[in-house]
């Protein structure tokens, strides 16, 4: 049985390079039933039975994405749009209850996620290597962040959707 | 339509009163976690639920629980 809650963290997700002219129904479909139809369903039942404690914390890794166009991240973009502006939402309607609801919309970051399709290690390194930073993220980095924003360091943040990107856009 | 099983369903909207404090003569709308939020949350389930549409003019021309389910029961 799932214990009440003082944080969540919702970041499961996938990744997806279509060119919009090849869009198809289950394209979208694929992205969007991961990356924003379950967050927001797991989060509904969450509520519905009451597991979210007085004073949690809602974390949603969105992305950079959300508004930074690049070729065939059309549907990625756009369900990472959505959540952010889902979890606006939701924040509006848990803070009488001091629950607070905030995103993380990290750049590129090194995991499976992106090395997927047409996309090549050559590729990478070259836009890597554009990063003021000079690398890409790594899972460690997102989760300080994470961990920043399920603290109470983070009391009066909500809403928020924070960039960790390496300077990169 | 069970008014019993209604008052559960109404009581789920709430997060903050104990069900038990929900009966027919309770002025719901008095309650210390009563919002809007509530009202939306009322509209929806009794959609979802009951397959029926109320607005919130109705529920806010309700005194109590049992005027409520009266509303709905009539649609």
């Amino acid at each position: 049985m799932l214990p009440n809650l003082d944080g969540i963290v919702h970041c499961a997700g996938i990744g997806q390079r279509i060119p919009c002219r090849e869009l198809r129904e289950d394209d979208i479909d694929e992205v969007m039933n991961t990356n924003f139809k379950a967050p927001v369903m797991l989060q509904a039942e969450i509520l519905r039975q009451k597991k979210m404690n007085r004073e949690g914390s809602i974390v949603f890794i969105a992305s950079i994405a959300a508004e930074s166009p690049s070729m065939g991240n059309a549907v990625y973009s756009a369900s990472k749009g959505a959540i952010i502006s889902y979890a606006n939402c939701l924040g509006v309607e848990l803070a009488p209850r001091h629950i607070r609801v905030n995103c993380i919309s990290p750049a590129m970051v090194r995991t499976g996620l992106i090395f997927k399709g047409a996309v090549t290690e050559e590729a990478l390194k070259a836009d890597e290597a554009r990063y003021p930073l000079k690398r890409y993220g790594t899972p460690k980095d997102i989760a300080y962040l994470t961990v920043y924003m399920l603290s109470e360091a983070s009391a009066w943040m909500t809403g928020s959707n924070v960039k960790i990107t390496g300077g990169g856009k | 339509m069970d008014i019993h099983k209604f008052i559960k369903q109404l009581a789920e909207q709430f997060d903050d009163t104990d069900p038990s404090e929900i009966k027919p003569d309770t002025k719901f709308q008095e309650l210390e976690d009563w919002s809007s939020l509530t009202a939306m949350g009322i509209i929806a389930f009794v959609k979802t639920i009951y397959g029926k549409e109320i607005t919130g003019l109705e529920i806010r021309s309700c005194n109590t629980v049992a005027d409520l389910f009266r509303i709905v029961s009539n649609k």
